[in-house]
């Protein structure tokens, strides 16, 4: 070169002359070439064909566990009605002055078994774990026989917390083995005091079935909770750890610290005093108990309702935000690279959203939505070459356009298990929306695989590569954690059914694993 | 940049719509690099898509380390334009004088835009205009050019003082040269 100049300078960015053909006419003359000798092998277009099986699986399952809610809601509703507006109960609501005898309620009572499903007393009492004080069951039979509704079978229990001036809050019907009124406060802070627990295990009561064998499992942590109720951990205030249901198919006290707060104590002093020691009794002697306590109800205070405030398919809704840490399953290369080639550690700190319904103590419906949700696949060839590393060098290579790792949107819906005590197991579907990808392109020998060259690109929709990604994936996903206050600190895995390529290249469904932090706000 | 990437994968797989990008892409300036070796528009066109068919076909070898994509492709496209030069070089093969060392003090075209360039190259016969546009716009050296074409390089000494004589001539008539002068 006589003037090395003229080559160095910004040619792509010159000025040119407008060209004297028409680009599009210039086009159309290449494309006809290019078809001639480099005919393009059609590529399968992802359509709806890959993914209306997962994503219809997944719609299908949204809307079961929709149908579902509503029915429980539905039933939850006509269980819960306003005893005033029940002609079939007898009208014990605020302001009503009318008396019964305590014999003619108690008959009353015995043999009701009218077209609602309502239940015998006798058979309510099979129902009532033994074990309880007098007092415990006697409430516990008022709330009962008072509101004039709960149990249809021997499988429905109501809940609820009833109030010191005999109100019944938050009445909610659940499925259950046992009869149990539970403080509906769930979301109050464990008391981590042994001390209290050892004395509260030492209270432990056992309940027996008819035959008066021992049924289920004693009432001890971490079947049931030590809470300080809702005073924010003022001791001063309401320094009596109160017992409530955390597993629980048993009779738990309820209302206490509201009650304590209102200055209603005469029914629950002691909260210990609930528990007394473990006692066998026949079952004719609980029923007789239990007939007694029904004959109490009587002298009533006419005061019972049903506040139906909080009620519905809102109780028992928690929700939070989780985070979740990856694993390094498909290595630690570009574990915190985003789709747009940068580093992308604050991803992590980018939380999913969650929100649960509960059903009992034990059954957890949890639908998560994370919208910056992340899935690995250490080097997912995608396409691939083989040639020569250029025009003067020979060497034979492989050149591969490979896939790293996926983003975008995704919603997962999972059913959660409490076990005993504070460790929870949950199975479900997530279904991920690929919006964006990180690849790479490489160069490696073919005869050693030594890699000669590699570069990281940006796969997003606008991208030939996008081909062959496809538009979302269905992942099941198994997970297990250990609740401590509001957190739950867990592990879970991410397995792919359906595969995050398409368009002809190899299938992809790589395993991924996270650590979570879950934080439950309400 | 980060475009141009996923337009050179595209194009690694054969994908029309990749290649349709890059080719209006880089258009313009293979369009204006060809303009200096021909006149006539089809023989700009034959050279330009001979050279991007080329690209499309040669792409897999392309390596990012060893220069930028655009240069390499202007390489390919130069020599396509080459190749169609000596595929027309009847008048090429002019009787050589050897005696020429005037083509390398002044560069003319230096100082003009493009539409301007064209017009003088377009005064010129196609084998001195080829050997001008090289040693002149390119920066090729006689014995580059000489290899490049296939000449000889007391050919491509005549075929630039040719250029030097007719351009005189034209930049002495031109209102161009006047107006630069």
């Amino acid at each position: 070169m006589h003037d090395e100049n003229l080559h160095n300078e910004p040619l792509l960015n010159k000025s040119y002359p407008d060209p004297g053909i028409n680009v599009e006419n210039a086009w159309a003359d290449m494309h006809a070439r290019l078809d001639d000798e480099m005919p393009v092998v059609k590529v399968k277009k992802p359509g709806w064909k890959n993914w209306k099986w997962p994503g219809g699986i997944f719609i299908l399952g949204l809307i079961i566990a929709t149908i579902w809610l509503v029915v429980k809601q539905k039933e939850v509703l006509n269980i819960s009605m306003p005893i005033e507006k029940r002609a079939d109960l007898p009208n014990v609501s605020s302001g009503n002055n009318q008396k019964e005898t305590a014999e003619a309620k108690n008959t009353r009572v015995k043999g009701r078994t009218d077209s609602e499903n309502l239940v015998k007393v006798d058979s309510v009492a099979t129902f009532v774990q033994p074990g309880n004080s007098a007092n415990n069951i006697t409430r516990l039979v008022d709330s009962n026989l008072g509101v004039g509704i709960l149990k249809q079978d021997s499988t429905t229990r109501l809940v609820g917390t009833l109030k010191g001036n005999g109100v019944l809050d938050n009445p909610d019907l659940r499925k259950s083995t046992g009869l149990t009124l539970v403080n509906k406060k769930r979301n109050v802070n464990p008391v981590n005091d042994k001390a209290a627990i050892k004395s509260f295990e030492k209270k432990a009561i056992v309940p027996i079935d008819k035959k008066g064998k021992k049924q289920g499992q004693y009432l001890t942590p971490p079947s049931a909770f030590l809470v300080a109720g809702d005073k924010g951990g003022n001791k001063n205030k309401n320094p009596d750890p109160v017992p409530i249901a955390a597993e629980a198919d048993y009779f738990i006290p309820y209302g206490l610290d509201k009650d304590i707060a209102a200055g209603n104590t005469a029914l629950m002093n002691d909260p210990f005093s609930q528990f007394p020691k473990a006692e066998k009794k026949s079952q004719t002697r609980i029923n007789e108990e239990l007939l007694d306590s029904a004959k109490k109800i009587s002298g009533g205070n006419g005061k019972l309702s049903v506040n139906t405030k909080n009620a519905g398919i809102f109780k028992d809704i928690h929700y939070g935000a989780q985070w979740n840490i990856p694993l390094p399953i498909q290595g630690t290369d570009n574990l915190f690279t985003g789709a747009s080639g940068g580093s992308q550690v604050y991803g992590i700190l980018i939380p999913q959203i969650w929100i649960t319904k509960n059903w009992g103590a034990k059954h957890e419906l949890r639908f998560v939505v994370d919208a910056f949700a992340k899935y690995y696949l250490g080097s997912q060839t995608l396409a691939s070459s083989t040639g020569t590393y250029s025009g003067t060098d020979s060497t034979l290579v492989i050149r591969d356009s490979s896939l790293i790792n996926s983003q975008g949107f995704s919603l997962a819906l999972l059913y959660n298990h409490h076990l005993a005590g504070r460790w929870t197991i949950g199975a479900g579907l997530q279904y991920q929306w690929q919006s964006k990808a990180l690849g790479e392109i490489k160069t490696v020998r073919a005869s050693d695989q030594a890699k000669l060259s590699g570069e990281l690109i940006s796969i997003d929709k606008s991208s030939t590569l996008w081909n062959y990604i496809a538009p979302g994936f269905l992942v099941g996903r198994v997970e297990a954690g250990y609740s401590f206050r509001n957190a739950t600190l867990g592990a879970g895995v991410l397995i792919p059914v359906t595969s995050l390529t398409s368009g002809g290249s190899p299938k992809a469904q790589p395993i991924n694993g996270q650590v979570f932090i879950r934080w439950r706000i309400h | 940049m980060e475009d141009l990437k996923n337009i050179i994968a595209g194009c690694r797989v054969n994908d029309r719509k990749s290649q349709e990008k890059l080719y209006k892409q880089f258009y313009p300036a293979f369009f204006a690099l060809c303009k200096t070796f021909f006149s006539d528009n089809h023989d700009i066109l034959t050279a330009l898509n001979n050279g991007m068919l080329k690209i499309f076909r040669n792409i897999g070898q392309y390596d990012p380390s060893r220069g930028e994509f655009f240069n390499w492709c202007y390489t390919i496209i130069r020599n396509a334009a080459l190749t169609l030069v000596r595929d027309k070089r009847a008048n090429l093969t002019v009787e050589l004088k050897d005696d020429l060392n005037v083509y390398t003090t002044i560069n003319p075209f230096r100082q003009f835009e493009w539409k301007d360039i064209y017009v003088y190259l377009d005064k010129l016969p196609a084998g001195t205009r080829a050997v001008c546009s090289l040693f002149y716009l390119e920066g090729y050296n006689i014995r580059e050019i000489g290899e490049a074409l296939e000449l000889k390089d007391g050919t491509v000494k005549w075929h630039l003082n040719e250029c030097r004589n007719k351009l005189k001539v034209i930049f002495e008539q031109s209102p161009i040269i006047e107006r630069s002068a």
